[in-house]
């Protein structure tokens, strides 16, 4: 046998044992239950954690499944308003936004971490036949007007079908049994997964733990608390240890561009994103768009192009807004909408007690960008 | 899509090889056109909108391709040198738009004080390696070293996806005449496990070694307006992003020069250790040495190189030098880092005839301290920005120590302006055991280990024969080691990290 094919076996024989061992390292510990945690239990208990959250008086600790969550919360839940977007929008509800209190009976409060254009689809394709529905208020953010900006909504797929299908959407097949085929083998081999497993096994978090309902936490409790915590109205309130934080935070968080790209607008996307407004409108839903502000440190642009992304995004948003006379509430520029750096826990996600101001009215009437005269509408 | 996501490792890649051995069995010509168009599906997954783009800068370079080498024969208005300058300009037109209008309109706005906003024009991928590759392709043609009628093969010697996006920058001259064997198209298990061995390196410095250190110089760099830095801090994100930038992009070549081979081609190298350079002439022969060999034979040379006495040289060095900077982005970080190598370079020719005093690693380190000092100008977003990162790294914000240090005798330093003990990472950006350990392992592997050509054994006998040849000395041992490599890379891959020479 020549050096060669020796090399190539031993090669092939070393990638597939060591590969092998983090997949048998990441099915034993399992950090997720990613691997073990049967759909039925599964079911069972996000069934009972959306029906004991909307009971609780205060609220209950929030477990690592959150987008079922919020699905299993939209299916049963029975408000007047809803709230949709990401984590920039997740703490927004009628407890802290007197806007949205006044003119709402119940709000619930639909927002996931990553919350993207495919995420409101799904949770519009659920609620959007709801009897008792009245409002609809869209978090929106410079990358909910393109395609799969986000990786979560991926788990519910089927889900993201049917509700193409219920606005009449094209089935247009944006995501193929490969991917989910890439990410199945993604889990299973992550050396990450297994690093983080082994120190969830060792401190004693293993998967089932994360199936147990803490029962109704006090406000005291979430103070003191390391943990999420999920209130009845669907609204996330971080843990005191991270509110306390201090002093506020004034760089940004990893590379600053947020995930965001110079090409932002898909033409396809805002125009479904006009049939779901339409669709909701044609309902008797009024529908309010909701625009979270970001750091001021992220207006200072050190990155310019991150800056005119996030202007033209906005400016795009409100030519949007103007065609379906929808009202927006907020800005992406904070100076817009008077908050400072206190007022927020890090460069993109403001602080529970500072949304009242940061959906107040603009100190100044909005100004189109010079840029916004290229954008083009084709509908 | 990236040489680092799944979807390339555990589909596109087999299937391209299979499909290519199985056709270049019997119909090689078959092969050739099959690697052209899945060359074209490896570019167009990232965005289809700039595939025509490439398609017609293929188109035009090919067709002007043919007319210089047909015009010699004809005595008439399109002589050989005003088509390649035509040709040249078209290429130079095209990129200027994509890269260099935005950056030319703001700068002019801001010389007449007009409020000039340009739009964003996003930058097609790897436009800038694909139109020095077609540069390169016309000059040779006008110089009668290329020649080229056959357009699936100018294709694939453009769209070749293993240096498509970021190189190598290629000479038609070494492409072609590999493309032409058609035993190329036959699996070769010597060339494949070269090939092999070269990417599960590579795949390991980026995703285990670049991706990691990213952290550190992305926090470092992006806070240096807002916080006053400590000359500790500035200094370790200087050298991880010194490092990151290395392992980064002679990971993605390697990446490159691997998968080529595995289908037989060789493709030139692009880095040898130039970290372990002792001055910065030899730092050139070892960065991105295909852009440096691009820079000399068109720029420099034509330019009169040393030709012309010293002065003429100096200027010519920093004109190449800076025009290379521009070729890496719009911005003027970009020209001031050019600026400063053809400074050092000029230095460097200056003092050449010198005998320097002590030993060479005083010279390898201070090529690193100028190299590293340049680096900040390429990473910083604005000029702005690097001087904040220049102040503390030369003392200008003077020395932070430890508070437990301020006790007697001590304590009697904070006499003095520039000492304080306030600590040397007050500002609280990163974990200083974490970022030390990751940035000086990484720093230690770039100026002592060999580099993927001696492992791999690809140059002969080089400065350290102890090394030559590990992977096949003991092939098993090799493809083990090379093995866990690739499948450490290969479970690190989660999120897909862009390599940063894709944003050239």
């Amino acid at each position: 046998m020549t050096a060669s094919k020796k090399f190539i076996i031993a090669f092939a024989l070393s990638t597939t044992l060591l590969l092998s061992l983090i997949t048998a390292g990441n099915v034993v510990f399992d950090a997720a239950g990613v691997f073990h945690i049967s759909s039925s239990k599964f079911q069972q208990f996000v069934g009972s954690y959306a029906v004991r959250l909307q009971d609780a008086e205060f609220g209950l600790k929030m477990p690592p499944y959150e987008r079922s969550i919020k699905i299993e919360i939209a299916e049963t839940a029975n408000a007047q308003c809803y709230v949709t977007g990401s984590s920039r929008h997740m703490s927004v509800g009628g407890r802290n936004a007197p806007q949205i209190a006044k003119k709402c009976d119940s709000v619930m409060n639909l927002a996931v971490s990553g919350g993207s254009f495919e995420d409101l689809l799904i949770f519009m394709g659920i609620i959007i036949d709801k009897p008792n529905f009245q409002k609809l208020y869209i978090g929106v953010d410079p990358w909910t007007l393109s395609r799969q900006r986000g990786a979560g909504w991926v788990d519910f797929k089927e889900r993201y079908y049917l509700a193409r299908e219920k606005f009449g959407i094209d089935p247009v097949s944006t995501f193929s049994q490969t991917d989910n085929f890439f990410q199945t083998i993604g889990n299973a081999i992550s050396l990450d997964y297994l690093i983080k497993s082994v120190k969830s096994y060792k401190s004693g978090n293993s998967n089932v733990s994360n199936l147990t309902i803490v029962e109704h936490l006090s406000k005291k409790h979430q103070v003191n608390s390391g943990a999420n915590t999920l209130l009845s109205d669907g609204t996330l309130l971080y843990p005191g240890s991270y509110l306390e934080k201090t002093p506020p935070p004034d760089h940004l968080v990893g590379d600053g561009t947020f995930g965001l790209s110079s090409k932002v607008f898909d033409q396809v996307v805002i125009q479904e994103l006009d049939t779901v407004i339409e669709k909701a409108q044609d309902s008797g839903i009024e529908v309010i768009m909701v625009l979270m502000p970001y750091h001021p440190k992220v207006f200072s642009c050190e990155h310019e192009w991150v800056c005119q992304v996030i202007v033209d995004a906005e400016g795009m948003i409100r030519v949007i807004a103007n065609q379906h006379g929808i009202e927006v509430l907020g800005s992406y520029n904070p100076k817009k909408v008077m908050v400072t750096r206190e007022d927020f826990l890090d460069d993109v996600h403001i602080s529970g007690d500072s949304v009242e101001q940061a959906l107040s009215p603009r100190n100044s009437p909005w100004q189109a960008p010079s840029t916004l005269d290229t954008f083009q509408r084709t509908n | 899509m990236l040489f680092n996501s799944y979807i390339f490792l555990l589909a596109y890649l087999p299937v391209t090889l299979v499909v290519f051995f199985l056709l270049g069995k019997k119909h090689y010509k078959a092969s050739i056109a099959f690697l052209g168009i899945a060359s074209m599906v490896f570019y167009g997954w990232w965005s289809l909108e700039y595939v025509p783009i490439l398609i017609l800068s293929i188109l035009y370079n090919f067709t002007f391709g043919i007319l210089i080498s047909r015009a010699g024969k004809r005595v008439s208005f399109f002589t050989p040198k005003r088509l390649l300058i035509a040709g040249v300009s078209g290429n130079i037109l095209m990129l200027s738009f994509y890269k260099y209008f935005g950056f030319f309109l703001e700068n002019i706005g801001m010389l007449f004080e007009m409020n000039i906003v340009p739009h964003i024009i996003s930058l097609p991928l790897g436009i800038s390696f694909f139109t020095f590759t077609q540069i390169s392709f016309l000059a040779d043609t006008y110089k009668g070293k290329a020649k080229e009628y056959d357009f699936s093969r100018y294709l694939l010697f453009v769209s070749y996806f293993p240096h498509l996006i970021a190189g190598p920058i290629l000479h038609h001259s070494e492409m072609m005449p590999q493309f032409a064997k058609s035993i190329n198209g036959r699996f070769q298990s010597k060339n494949f496990s070269i090939g092999v061995a070269f990417f599960a390196i590579g795949l390991f410095k980026k995703v285990v070694i670049a991706d990691n250190i990213a952290p550190y110089s992305n926090i470092i760099f992006n806070s240096a307006t807002e916080v006053d830095l400590t000359i500790y801090e500035a200094w370790l994100g200087t050298l991880a992003y010194t490092c990151q930038i290395y392992f980064d992009f002679s990971g993605y070549s390697d990446m490159a020069v691997g998968l080529a081979r595995m289908m037989n081609i060789k493709l030139p190298f692009n880095f040898a250790s130039p970290y372990q350079a002792r001055n910065i002439v030899e730092f050139w022969r070892c960065w991105h040495m295909t852009l440096s060999r691009f820079l000399r034979d068109y720029l420099y040379i034509p330019l009169g190189g040393n030709r012309r006495g010293d002065m003429r040289r100096y200027a010519n060095l920093m004109t190449t030098m800076v025009l290379g900077g521009l070729w890496h982005g719009a911005g003027w970080g970009f020209i001031v880092w050019g600026a400063l190598h053809g400074l050092y370079l000029s230095i460097n020719h200056l003092t050449a005839n010198i005998k320097l005093p002590f030993g060479a690693w005083l010279w390898r380190g201070v090529t690193l301290f100028c190299v590293a000092v340049a680096w900040v100008f390429f990473r910083a977003p604005t000029l702005e920005s690097a001087a904040s990162m220049l102040r503390p790294m030369f003392f200008f914000n003077g020395i932070s120590l430890p508070e437990r240090l301020a006790v007697q005798p001590l304590a009697a330093l904070g006499e003095i302006d520039w000492i304080h003990f306030e600590g040397m990472f007050h500002n609280g950006l990163l974990d200083p055991v974490a970022a030390v350990t990751v940035i000086a392992l990484a720093l230690l592997m770039a100026l002592f280990a060999p580099n993927s050509q001696e492992i791999i054994d690809e140059v002969g006998r080089g400065r350290r024969p102890w090394v030559n040849s590990i992977a096949w000395k003991s092939p098993l041992v090799g493809g083990v080691i090379l093995g866990a490599a690739f499948a450490t890379g290969f479970s690190l891959i989660g999120g897909e990290t862009p390599f940063l020479y894709f944003q050239f």
